[in-house]
């Protein structure tokens, strides 16, 4: 979720800057862009994904990160995803870790005030930096995930929106049942 | 562009009454959509989109349409895609020929009270139209185009934001620079 405000900054003055601020936020070509709090469905549904990979992913081969840790994927775009996460040698841009170079996949969690930029904006920003292998967007307000996996020349797309659905993560040697992102989560029928 | 009201109707009487209407309305599992005017990009986007696939498609056995053409993407659903195009015979479902089956091609320019439908809801239904095999989504306000193409288990989708980018529209068989479409705009 995020607030955009229209103060602009260089990159040297937003990186010392931000660890000053209480709150995250994001940096986009000179803007800043406050990070807000999320509802309880934003947050069980991060919670279940981070458990369900923890519980999946093998640790020794893959590190997983979650919406504290800031991504620069480009020279002038600085992001927080949901998740992210990375194989083997993590690479940061700095000594203290602050900012991953390198993940192979992240995941968006959508709200509505993020959801056209998750779509949008941030699936060039992801399409930018080459190492991202998959990105996956989960719907808060139904069940619904779209996993863009990087093909020759694009990505490609699948749609998952049924309980029984697994999401192949084969990227991390992994399955993400949908029944498990959205465990304890009951959608209002429409 | 759309707004969203919360009349409820049958497909039948939708047919029936949007024939009546002086503005056109999509139709949605029983809710009817009243499709609104755009802006001056939106339009001229149209224009240069329309040029640019029409100058190429006038020596083939394909044909587009603007967005006066209904499509009907499943039982319950009708839309009116900015742009579509058909190849070989059209297959219309009524005699009026009010609404067109068979799309090879549509197109949706965003705007920013359609872009979440455009690239949620539209992208399913058109993935529901098998005769569909490809999706454009243009946004009027950056060089930005995303071009869906139908794949054995979802689309593949290729993203086009650099001005030499030229989109590959194979199934018309024609070439259409992303320059072409933001022609005379300052994005």
């Amino acid at each position: 979720m995020a607030i955009q405000t229209k103060q602009m900054m260089t990159v040297a003055d937003y990186l010392e800057w931000e660890e000053r601020q209480e709150f995250k936020h994001e940096y986009i070509d000179g803007e800043i862009i406050e990070m807000t709090g999320g509802t309880a469905d934003h947050s069980i549904i991060k919670v279940n994904i981070l458990l369900c990979l923890g519980n999946r992913v093998n640790r020794q081969d893959f590190t997983i990160y979650n919406g504290d840790m800031r991504v620069q994927v480009a020279e002038s775009r600085y992001i927080y995803p949901d998740l992210s996460v990375a194989r083997d040698q993590a690479v940061y841009e700095d000594a203290r870790e602050l900012s991953l170079l390198n993940p192979i996949f992240v995941v968006e969690v959508t709200s509505p005030s993020s959801e056209t930029r998750d779509r949008g904006d941030k699936l060039d920003f992801y399409s930018d930096l080459p190492s991202i292998e998959a990105y996956l967007i989960v719907d808060q307000e139904r069940l619904r995930a779209e996993l863009y996996t990087r093909a020759e020349d694009g990505w490609r797309l699948r749609l998952f929106t049924s309980a029984d659905d697994v999401i192949p993560l084969t990227m991390l040697n992994c399955d993400l049942p949908l029944a498990q992102v959205y465990l304890d989560i009951s959608f209002e029928e429409a | 562009m759309a707004i969203q009201t919360k009349q409820m109707m049958t497909v039948a009487d939708y047919l029936e009454w949007e024939e009546r209407q002086e503005f056109k309305h999509e139709y949605i599992d029983g809710e009817i959509i009243e499709m609104t005017g755009g802006t001056w990009k939106h339009s001229r986007i149209m224009i240069n989109l329309t040029l640019a696939i029409g100058r190429q498609l006038e020596n083939s056995n394909c044909v587009l349409l603007n967005s006066e053409m209904r499509v009907r993407v499943s039982d319950t659903r009708y839309v009116y895609p900015d742009l579509s195009a058909v190849c070989g015979d059209e297959s219309l479902e009524d005699e009026k020929e009010l609404t067109l089956l068979n799309p090879v091609f549509v197109v949706e320019v965003i705007s920013p009270s359609s872009e979440t439908r455009d690239r949620i809801e539209k992208r399913e239904y058109y993935y529901g139209v098998p005769s569909i095999e490809a999706y454009l989504i243009v946004d009027p306000d950056r060089l930005h185009a995303e071009l869906y193409t139908r794949a054995e288990d979802g689309w593949r989708l290729r993203l086009f934001t650099s001005a030499d980018d030229i989109i590959p529209l194979t199934m018309l068989n024609c070439d259409l620079p992303l320059a072409q479409i933001y022609r005379g705009l300052d994005v």
